[in-house]
């Protein structure tokens, strides 16, 4: 199916969601417009958009990617940032931090684990330096302490 | 003439050596601060903010003030580099500053960058001492209904201006007008849309969204075309780092309308520098004569709205120093180191310490001088950073956006989320949807329905009185003819021949 037409069709279902969610919530009240009403009128609008998207899609396919082990690797980074964050909940942020600096550059960039340790270690430590000591800023601590 | 008599006054005492130092001090800290990826203007001064207590309320305001162009350079530095958007306004700079930077010319751009803040904070002062009392009467003049129509108008003209389907555009304009109903709905006081998810309920943060769909996508699609060992050619003459005189020249035009476009709408209390660069940017592209250089690395596409949103910020602080009433997170945080400082603002204060006011303008003209001189030459030391191999050049844009991000909100929950949105984003290019409309509709949703609901109990219901107020009817007006253009170009048969996949933002 054309990437227009599935995009379309994800857009329709969100702008149910919105309107839905939104009569869930006043529609009007004495004093005016309740949260309701804003809500409810995008969701409307997104559904309606959708639709005519839906219906005016004229291009032809275009291909997803080009570069297949390419797109691996994005998909590969772009997953990975969620999951770091989550980590960091166990581990506290410089912990997390290193070990996802390791990951990037000994893992998905395959540099070695030399290279991947060699700037991990430092940034991790100049950044404790420069937001915990300096700047004050408290980071999340782990297990450890770190 | 009185005014003239002040702003000299106001510039011998800034130029006291304890301003002067605490001036640069504030510049060179804000930039540094600023620069960080995710570290934009307003968290760099509320960090910052205690290191004035203690001073002298005039020392410490002209800090304040340094601290505040330094963050906003510094934001533009990180847009233009790994378009990474510091806060909102600096979104629209990422469109050509960063094609710019891949394109080898990022010194020019940081460099325009620079320049037009010092053009536009120079003409703002004036306007400030020049017209002060008359604008303050003029921003008086604008009620929910004008902001609604000037919402409208701004979201109008950034999706016609997003590129060929503007349903796409006003789809994705929505999808970030939906971003800011979850959490508390100021005029009720309930939590809305938060799915019993805590995250939800306490709403979802501007920066982390714009991280997410700016700095990560770009990583992603960069790693996906790879194979390259440096993405960023980097020039080796000097002459190139900076932008050249022809270059100036060409720019002049867009740096004074998008100067005064700014100015005007910062004045208007609620009129944020972010809807000011949103409307710069469009503009300056209808208005040239090569309209489709417009977000692949063209000059003018940084001075708009670079100068627009300096503009936009001394426009912001006659409402501020004469009413009293702040525009924006930043004119927010200044007002609130002036009441530490002991000042109340509001329209005494200019007759009660005339001192202080016109040293604060003076100051800010200074800032804006000492910014042009100090990070010009610094400005081959950022666009040397581009000279890393990219691996750890983006390893290193992730790590620091991370920090960044939780810094922001002290939640671990913002960095997941900016990485949602980072896949997100990635999505919405490949399948050619502008990214920039929904940082928009994000920033302005709750100014917009606000004033929307406002209007509505003031014309009992009805909204076709927004025509009987001549201000908002004309810019509802403008929005509508506008509209009405973006679906006659949208339904013209042929309008559609021989697209690409947009790999970069396209507005």
């Amino acid at each position: 199916m054309k990437l227009d037409r599935i995009a379309s069709i994800v857009f329709f279902v969100f702008g149910s969601v919105v309107a839905y969610e939104a009569t869930t919530e006043q529609y009007m009240t004495s004093t005016g417009p309740g949260a309701g009403f804003f809500p409810l009128w995008i969701g409307i609008i997104i559904m309606v958009l959708s639709i005519t998207l839906f219906l005016t899609t004229r291009r032809s396919d275009t291909p997803f990617t080009k570069n297949r082990s390419g797109l691996l690797k994005a998909a590969v980074v772009a997953i990975s940032f969620p999951v770091y964050g989550h980590v960091m909940s166990y581990l506290g942020l410089i912990v997390s931090l290193v070990l996802y600096l390791i990951f990037l550059i000994g893992v998905v960039e395959r540099k070695g684990w030399r290279q991947a340790v060699f700037v991990a270690v430092p940034f991790g430590l100049g950044s404790y330096l420069l937001f915990e000591a300096w700047l004050g800023v408290q980071l999340p601590k782990g297990m450890i302490g770190l | 003439m009185d005014g003239l008599y002040w702003l000299g006054q106001g510039f011998a005492l800034a130029l006291e050596p304890q301003n002067f130092i605490a001036c640069l001090a504030g510049v060179i800290v804000g930039t540094l601060v600023g620069v960080l990826p995710g570290l934009g203007p307003i968290p760099t001064m509320a960090m910052l903010l205690p290191l004035t207590f203690g001073m002298e309320p005039t020392t410490s305001l002209i800090m304040f003030c340094g601290i505040f162009y330094g963050a906003r350079f510094g934001g533009a530095v990180t847009s233009i580099l790994a378009n990474v958007p510091g806060e909102s306004s600096s979104v629209m700079t990422c469109l050509d500053g960063h094609e710019m930077a891949k394109q080898g010319r990022a010194g020019k751009a940081l460099g325009m960058a620079a320049i037009a803040s010092f053009f536009a904070g120079t003409i703002g002062v004036l306007g400030l001492m020049l017209l002060a009392p008359t604008l303050a009467n003029f921003a008086i003049s604008f009620g929910p209904p004008e902001y609604v129509a000037l919402m409208v108008m701004g979201l109008t003209l950034v999706t016609f201006m997003a590129g060929k389907s503007m349903a796409k555009a006003l789809i994705m304009a929505c999808f970030g007008l939906a971003l800011s109903f979850p959490g508390i709905d100021i005029i009720s006081g309930g939590i809305r849309f938060g799915f019993g998810q805590p995250v939800m309920q306490q709403g979802i943060s501007f920066v982390v969204v714009a991280m997410g769909l700016f700095a990560i996508p770009e990583i992603l699609e960069n790693l996906e075309e790879a194979a390259r060992a440096s993405f960023f050619q980097v020039p080796k003459k000097l002459t190139e780092l900076l932008p050249s005189r022809r270059d100036l020249r060409e720019c002049f035009p867009d740096l004074t309308r998008s100067t005064l476009l700014g100015f005007f709408i910062g004045v208007i209390p609620g009129g944020n520098p972010t809807i000011a660069t949103f409307l710069a940017y469009p503009i300056a592209k209808a208005s040239a004569k090569d309209p489709d250089s417009f977000g692949k690395g063209t000059l003018r596409g940084v001075a708009a709205p670079e100068s627009a949103d300096n503009a936009a910020c001394s426009g912001g602080l006659v409402p501020l120093l004469t009413l009293g009433v702040p525009t924006s997170g930043s004119t927010a945080l200044m007002m609130a180191a002036m009441l530490i400082a002991g000042l109340q603002p509001g329209p005494l204060l200019i007759s009660e310490h005339p001192d202080l006011f016109w040293a604060v303008i003076a100051s800010m003209y200074i800032g804006n001088a000492l910014l042009l001189v100090l990070n010009l030459p610094l400005v081959p030391l950022f666009a040397s950073l581009l000279r890393l191999p990219y691996h750890i050049f983006y390893a290193g844009i992730l790590a620091i956006c991370s920090i960044g991000v939780y810094s922001i909100g002290n939640s671990i929950a913002d960095v997941s989320m900016m990485g949602v949105f980072g896949i997100l984003g990635y999505l919405f290019r490949k399948f050619d949807f502008p990214i920039a409309p929904i940082i928009l509709g994000q920033v302005l949703g709750p100014i917009l329905e606000n004033s929307l609901r406002q209007s509505m109990v003031i014309f009992y219901g009805d909204p076709l009185l927004f025509f009987t107020r001549p201000i908002a009817g004309t810019m509802l007006g403008i929005a509508l003819a506008v509209l009405a253009l973006g679906v006659v170009r949208w339904l013209r048969p042929g309008g559609f021949g021989g697209q690409e996949i947009q790999t970069s933002v396209d507005v």
